[in-house]
C-alpha cells in the first residue's frame, strides 16, 4: 500500500482553509486525524492532490458548555480527549462509554469526531448518539455559518449535506437536565461494530414523556427510529418493561438491516432488539436517578 | 517470571519418580534449562532490528505489481507501452519479458508461474510487474498498463470443484518435485486434484460391522490467514556473476534451490540472507515472492526491493480450508475399532505446499489414540482462490477439531466421561500409532491429568461448559540438517546455523544449547543465521524442529569442537602426558585447567586461530526413525455462552507444553500461549470470504479479525518436561500443539455449557445463534 502524492496545506483559519478548498475544486479535501482518509487514499479508493489539514484551526477545537447548558464538541476533539474529558463525563456519561469503545487506542488518539461525521461511515456510534441527543452541526466556509440538525446532515452512506469548501466547526449536544436519561449499547466482533444503539429518553412525571432511538451500523446509513420512540411514550415503572417489548418488536421491524461479516439481516436485525433493550433501560435508569 | 518458574517446578514434582532413568533427570548444563533473556529482545523493541524493509543498496530501485481483477481468465493481451514511458519507471516487466526465466517454480509440485503466463488464476495474482525510482511512481504507472482479459468460469468452492464439469485450473498436471514429502502420485481422477494422501490399515468394513457405537459428522474449519506483522518482503540485486536476496522467510536454503533453478545458477552464486523476520507461522516457509523479485531485478538492471501490504500478502498464501466426514466406531467399553474419513482442503489456484499439508492433516486425524482398523484420504483441490500452504499446525488443526469432537460426541452417546473415554484410547509410550512409525515419544495420559488437575475437570460454574481436547502430529519434518561452531582464540563462540528467527526464539534457544555444549558463558556465544552463503545448510524452519534438530547438530558440532580442542591439548601442551581430561569449559592437566581460548592460543602458538566444530544430522541413528519425533497437543478450555447474542465467552485455557526438555521455559511457554491464542482466532472470529465472482471480500484487518489482547482469556501454560524426546537432553517440538486442540475444546465446552454442538468453524456469534434457536426449537 503506497499513498499517492499530495501537497499539504496547514491554514489556522476556516476562510483560509475554506479558501483553499475552493481553490482546488475536485482536487483538495479536509485532513483531521486521517483515520479514514489516509486509509482510503492508500487502497487506491480515493485520491487527493491537497490535503487541507484542520487541525491547527482554533475555532474547531475544545470541549465547553456554552450558554443555556448546550455542550460544544469542536471538530477535531479526538476520540481520547472526548473519552478523557470531565465535562463530557459529568454531563453525558453515556457519550464517555461510547468513545470509550471506539476502534482501538490509537484510532481514538488520532481519529477526530468531526472525522467521523464528515466521512458518515455506516458503522458510525457517535452518529447514533448524537441523533438520538438532537445534537445539531454547525458548517462554516469563507461565505459564513450554517447550522442544521445531525439528522439533515448525514444524507446517507458515505454522504454528508456538506459543501466542498465548507468545514464541520463543531457539535452542539442540548442540555442535559433533570429527567433526561442517554444511552447507548453496542456490538463488535471486528473492526467496525455490528450494531449500535443510542437512546435519549425525557422523563416527566414518573413517565416516559419523549423518546429518541438511533441504529447505525446494523443498516446502510445510521438513523433516527421515530415510530420506535414514540412506543415509549407514556410508559411508567410497571409497565415498563411491555412497551420495551413493544419498541424491540418495532426496532426490529422498523430497522433495515444487510447481509455481511458481521451477520445475516436477521441476525442484525436480532442484535438491534437486544441493544436497544438495554440502551434503552440504562437511558431510563439515568433519566430517572434522584 | 517467577511464578511461572514455580509452576514448572511443581510440574516437575509430579512427574518426579515416573519411568525414566536418573541420568536424563540430571540437570542439563547451564544456561540450557534456564529462562533467560530473549536475544533479541532489546533489538526488536527499540527499533534497532533491521527487517528487509529497513534495507538499502545503492541504486536500489521499487516495485509495485499489477493483479488480476479476474478469479479466472485468459490474459489476451498486455499494453505496458505508456507504463514503461512514464518519467521514473525503469522496467515493467511481464511473463513475455522473462524469456530466459525458467518460470514456474514449486517444491512439491511445480505449477506456479512466478508472474501470470497467459492465464490468471485467482483474483489478486500477479500479471505485470512495474520498477521505478519510488513506490509512488512505481504505483502510478500500474494506472496505465492495459491487460485485455477473457473471463472464464471459475470456482472457488472445493466441492463444486471436483464436480465432473467444473473449470479445470490446470490444463497439465505440474510437474512432481522431490521435496513434496510424500511418495504417492497425484492421481489425476479429476484434473482439480492437486494430491491425494491415503492412510490406511486394518479391516474398516470389519470394524464397522461390530460397532456399539458409531459417530458421524461433517466438520468444517476456516480458510484462515496466518497473520504476521511483517507482509512478505525481498530485496534482489544481480551481482559479480550471481544472484542475492534478502528477504523475509522460513526456509532459506529452500529458496536458494527455487532461485538457482529460475535463473539457472549453480546453488553457490545464490546468496539468500535472512535478517529479522516479522512472524512466519509457517507463512513464510518455502517460496513466495522472491523469484518474481528476482526477476524484476534481472530485466531492471538494478537492485529492485518489492515490498508488500498486508492485503497483498493475504492474497499470497493462506491457510488450506477443510471439509472433514468422518465416523468412528467404538465397542461397548468405548475402545476405538476404526476411523473411516475423507478430507477435502480447498488449496487455492497453486499446489505450494497443500499436498503436504493434506498428507499430513491424513497422518494427523487419528490423533493420539490406538486405532485398529483407519482409512483416511486427504484430497488437496484447486480452486480459483489465493494459493494456500503451510500454516501453524498444518493440518492438524483441521484434522483434530474433527477428531477430538468426535470423541466428546462419543463419550456422550457410550455415558462415559470424555477424559476416561480419551485414556481407554491414548497410545502408551513407546507405541508406534502406525506400522514402521517411531514409537509414541509421550505420556498423554499424564498430561490429561495435569490439566484436569488445572482447570478443575468436573467442577466447571454454572452456566459453564469445559472441555480437555488433545492432538498428536508427525512432526520435526525431515532430519536434514548442519551447524557449525567455531571457538576462537578467547574463548568465544561463533554458532552458525541456518535456521532463522522468526519470532519463535531461536536465536536465544540455540545459543543456550550451544552454551551449556561448550561451557562457556551465554554472553560470549554469538549467534550468525540465514546467510546461505555464510551458514551451512539446514532443511527448514518449521515443522517444530528446530529446537530438537537443529540443537542436536549444535551438540554434534561442540562435540566436534571439544573432540578437536581435546586432541590440540594433549598435542601442545602434554605430548608426553598426562592424560587430558575434559571439563566444562576446557581441560585439565594434572592440576592445571586451560580454558578453551588457552588451547587455541597454545596449538597455534600465538594469540590467533580457531577450531572449527561441524555437526550433522541426517536419517541415521537416533533419528533414522520417522518422523524424528511427535508434537503433541493438550488444551483445556472453560467457556460460557451467552444465549442472546451468541456469543462465546472463553474464560481460561490451559495448556500443556509437552516438550519433554524446554531448553528456555519462558520461551516454550510464550509459544505455548501463543499458539493458542491464534487458535482462538480461526476457532472463533477468523475466515476469509469469497463472492461467487471469486472476490476476497475481506482481506484486510478491519474486516478479517486475528485476536487483540482484550479477546485473551486467562491462560495458564505448564510444561511437561519427562525427557523423553530425541532431542537435546530429551527436549521435542513444541510451538504449534497448543494450537491444535482449540477449535475442538471450545466446541466441546460450548455443548456442555449450551447444549449444542457446533461443526463449523469459526463460531461467530450468528452460527452460534442459529444454533441456539434450533436447539430451543427441538
Ligand atoms: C480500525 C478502525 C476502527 C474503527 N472503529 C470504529 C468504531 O468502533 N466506532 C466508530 O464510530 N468509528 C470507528 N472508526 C471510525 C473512526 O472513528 C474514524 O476513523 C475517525 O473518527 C475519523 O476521524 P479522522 O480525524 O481520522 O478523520 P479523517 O480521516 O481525517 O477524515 C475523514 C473524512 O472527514 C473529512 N473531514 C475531517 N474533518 C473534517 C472537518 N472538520 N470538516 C469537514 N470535513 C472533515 C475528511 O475530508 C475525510 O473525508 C474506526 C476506524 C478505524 C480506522
Amino acid at each position: 500500500m503506497t499513498i499517492p502524492r499530495f501537497e499539504l496545506h496547514v491554514p489556522t483559519s476556516v476562510a483560509e482553509a475554506s479558501e483553499l478548498l475552493r481553490r482546488y475544486p475536485g482536487e483538495a479535501v479536509p485532513y483531521a486525524g486521517g483515520t479514514e482518509l489516509l486509509q482510503t487514499m492508500k487502497l487506491g479508493l480515493a485520491s487527493f492532490e491537497h490535503l487541507v489539514d484542520v487541525k491547527r484551526i482554533p475555532a474547531l477545537a475544545g470541549i465547553a458548555v456554552q450558554p443555556g447548558g448546550w455542550l460544544r464538541i469542536g471538530a477535531t476533539t479526538t476520540h481520547r480527549e472526548i473519552e478523557r474529558s470531565a465535562l463530557v463525563g459529568e454531563r453525558l456519561p453515556a457519550l464517555r462509554l461510547l468513545e470509550r469503545q471506539v476502534a482501538n487506542v490509537r484510532v481514538r488518539n488520532t481519529g477526530t469526531l468531526g472525522g467521523n461525521l464528515c466521512f458518515a461511515e455506516p458503522h458510525s456510534d457517535p452518529a447514533a448518539f448524537l441523533l438520538a441527543a438532537g445534537a445539531r452541526v454547525r458548517l462554516g466556509s469563507a461565505e459564513g455559518e450554517r447550522e442544521l440538525d445531525v439528522d439533515a446532515f448525514i444524507a446517507g452512506p458515505l454522504f454528508t449535506d456538506r459543501a466542498p469548501d465548507e468545514l464541520l466547526l463543531d457539535v452542539r449536544v442540548p442540555p442535559a437536565r433533570p429527567g433526561r436519561g442517554h444511552g447507548f449499547a453496542k456490538l463488535a466482533f471486528f473492526e467496525r461494530p455490528a450494531a449500535s444503539v443510542a437512546c435519549r429518553i425525557d422523563v416527566a412525571e414518573g413517565a416516559i414523556a419523549d423518546a429518541r432511538v438511533a441504529v447505525a451500523s446494523a443498516c446502510e446509513s445510521p438513523v433516527l427510529l421515530e415510530r420506535v420512540g414514540q412506543t415509549l411514550v407514556g410508559a411508567r415503572g410497571a409497565d415498563l418493561d411491555d412497551a420495551l417489548g413493544a419498541a424491540v418488536e418495532a426496532a426490529r421491524h422498523d430497522v433495515e438491516t444487510f447481509d455481511d461479516v458481521n451477520g445475516s439481516a436477521d441476525y442484525k436485525r436480532h442484535l438491534v432488539g437486544l441493544l436497544l433493550r438495554a440502551a434503552a433501560t440504562s437511558a431510563y435508569e439515568e433519566a430517572t436517578r434522584a | 517470571m517467577n511464578a511461572s518458574r514455580h509452576r514448572r517446578d511443581e510440574t516437575l514434582e509430579t512427574l518426579r519418580g515416573r519411568d525414566g532413568d536418573a541420568a536424563r533427570r540430571s540437570p542439563p548444563p547451564a544456561p540450557i534449562g534456564l529462562p533467560v533473556a530473549r536475544a533479541d529482545g532489546r533489538a526488536k523493541v527499540t527499533g534497532e532490528a533491521r527487517y528487509v524493509a529497513d534495507l538499502t543498496l545503492p541504486g536500489l530501485c521499487h516495485a509495485r505489481l499489477l493483479r488480476s481483477p479476474y478469479a479466472h481468465a485468459r490474459v489476451v493481451s498486455i499494453d505496458t507501452t505508456a507504463a514503461a514511458a512514464h518519467p521514473g519507471v525503469v522496467a515493467v516487466v511481464t511473463a513475455a519479458d522473462l524469456p530466459d526465466v525458467h518460470l514456474v517454480y514449486g517444491h512439491a509440485v511445480a505449477d506456479h508461474p512466478l508472474i501470470a503466463d497467459g492465464k490468471v488464476r485467482y483474483a489478486g495474482e500477479p500479471v505485470a510487474g512495474v520498477v521505478a525510482e519510488d513506490l509512488a511512481t512505481a504505483t502510478e504507472a500500474l494506472a496505465l498498463i492495459e491487460v485485455t482479459y477473457e473471463p472464464l468460469p471459475h470456482v472457488v468452492d472445493a466441492a463444486a470443484a471436483l464436480a465432473p464439469e467444473a473449470p479445470v485450473l490446470h490444463a497439465k498436471a505440474g510437474e512432481q518435485r522431490p521435496h513434496r514429502g510424500f511418495e504417492e502420485d497425484i492421481a489425476r481422477a479429476h484434473p482439480n486434484v492437486c494430491s491425494r494422501s491415503v492412510q490406511a490399515w486394518g479391516d474398516i468394513e470389519e470394524a464397522f460391522g461390530r460397532a456399539a457405537v458409531v459417530v458421524e459428522g461433517t466438520y468444517r474449519y476456516p480458510m484462515a490467514y496466518a497473520y504476521a506483522m511483517e507482509p512478505y518482503t525481498a530485496m534482489a540485486s544481480f551481482e559479480a556473476g550471481g544472484l542475492t536476496v534478502w528477504t523475509s522467510a522460513q526456509h532459506p536454503y529452500m529458496v536458494r534451490d527455487d532461485l538457482a533453478r529460475c535463473f539457472g545458477l549453480p546453488l553457490s552464486a545464490v546468496r539468500v540472507v535472512v535478517p529479522y523476520v516479522g512472524g512466519g507461522y509457517g507463512s513464510k516457509s518455502y517460496t513466495k515472492i522472491e523469484p518474481l523479485t528476482a526477476a524484476l531485478a534481472l530485466r531492471a538492471r538494478r537492485p529492485v526491493r518489492l515490498a508488500l501490504s498486508v492485503e497483498e500478502a493475504i492474497l499470497t498464501t493462506r491457510g488450506d480450508a477443510a471439509t472433514v466426514s468422518v465416523r468412528t466406531a467404538f465397542d461397548a467399553e468405548g475402545r476405538i475399532l476404526g476411523r473411516d474419513a475423507r478430507i477435502v482442503l480447498n488449496s487455492g489456484a497453486y499446489a505450494e505446499n497443500s499436498p503436504l499439508v493434506a498428507r499430513k492433516a491424513a497422518n494427523r486425524l487419528g490423533g493420539p489414540y490406538r486405532i485398529p482398523a483407519l482409512r483416511v484420504e486427504s484430497l488437496a483441490v484447486y480452486t480459483n482462490t489465493a494459493p494456500a500452504s503451510s500454516f501453524r499446525g498444518f493440518g492438524a488443526p483441521q484434522a483434530t477439531f474433527a477428531g477430538e469432537s468426535q470423541m466428546d460426541e462419543a463419550a456422550a452417546r457410550l455415558g462415559l466421561d470424555a477424559l476416561e473415554l480419551r485414556r481407554r484410547n491414548l497410545l502408551s509410550p513407546g507405541e508406534p500409532p502406525w506400522a514402521k512409525a517411531r514409537g509414541f515419544d509421550a505420556d498423554l495420559a499424564a498430561d490429561l491429568d495435569l490439566a484436569a488437575r488445572e482447570l478443575g475437570w468436573g467442577a466447571a460454574a454454572p452456566g459453564h461448559g469445559q472441555a480437555i481436547c488433545v492432538s498428536m502430529s508427525d512432526a520435526g519434518s525431515e532430519p536434514i540438517t548442519t551447524a557449525i561452531v567455531r571457538v576462537h582464540h578467547d574463548g568465544s563462540v561463533t554458532l552458525m546455523c541456518g535456521s532463522t528467527e522468526i519470532g519463535q526464539g531461536s536465536a536465544t534457544v540455540l545459543a543456550q544449547i550451544a552454551a551449556g555444549e561448550m561451557g562457556v558463558d551465554l554472553a560470549r556465544v554469538h549467534f550468525l543465521n540465514s546467510d546461505t552463503a555464510a551458514v551451512s545448510y539446514d532443511r527448514s524452519t518449521g515443522a517444530s524442529r528446530t529446537t530438537t534438530l537443529m540443537g542436536l547438530a549444535i551438540q554434534a558440532a561442540a562435540r566436534d569442537a571439544r573432540a578437536q580442542l581435546c586432541g590440540w591439548a594433549q598435542e601442545t601442551l602434554a605430548p608426553d602426558g598426562p592424560a587430558v581430561v575434559e571439563e566444562r569449559g576446557g581441560v585439565r592437566i594434572g592440576d592445571r585447567v586451560h580454558d578453551w581460548g588457552a588451547v587455541v592460543r597454545a596449538w597455534f602458538g600465538t594469540a590467533s586461530g580457531e577450531v572449527v566444530g561441524r555437526g550433522y544430522l541426517r536419517r541415521s541413528g537416533a533419528t533414522a526413525e520417522m518422523p524424528p519425533f511427535y508434537e503433541l497437543g493438550c488444551v483445556g478450555i472453560d467457556v460460557s455462552v451467552d444465549e442472546e447474542t451468541g456469543v462465546i465467552r472463553v474464560d481460561r485455557m490451559v495448556t500443556i507444553g509437552d516438550v519433554g526438555c524446554a531448553i528456555n521455559p519462558r520461551l516454550a511457554e510464550a509459544q505455548d500461549v501463543g499458539a493458542a491464542i491464534m487458535g482462538l482466532g480461526m476457532a472463533m472470529r477468523e475466515e476469509l470470504l469469497y463472492d461467487e465472482a471469486g472476490n476476497l471480500l475481506n482481506g484486510n484487518l478491519f474486516d478479517y479479525r486475528v485476536p487483540r489482547f482484550s479477546d485473551v482469556p486467562e491462560m495458564r501454560p505448564l510444561l511437561a518436561e519427562r525427557r523423553d524426546g530425541v532431542g537435546p537432553y530429551g527436549a521435542k517440538g513444541g510451538g504449534e500443539g497448543a494450537l491444535n486442540p482449540v477449535a475442538a475444546a471450545i466446541a466441546n465446552a460450548v455443548e456442555r455449557a449450551a447444549g449444542i454442538r457446533l461443526r463449523e468453524a469459526p463460531f461467530t456469534p450468528e452460527r452460534v445463534w442459529r444454533a441456539l434457536r434450533e436447539r430451543d426449537s427441538r
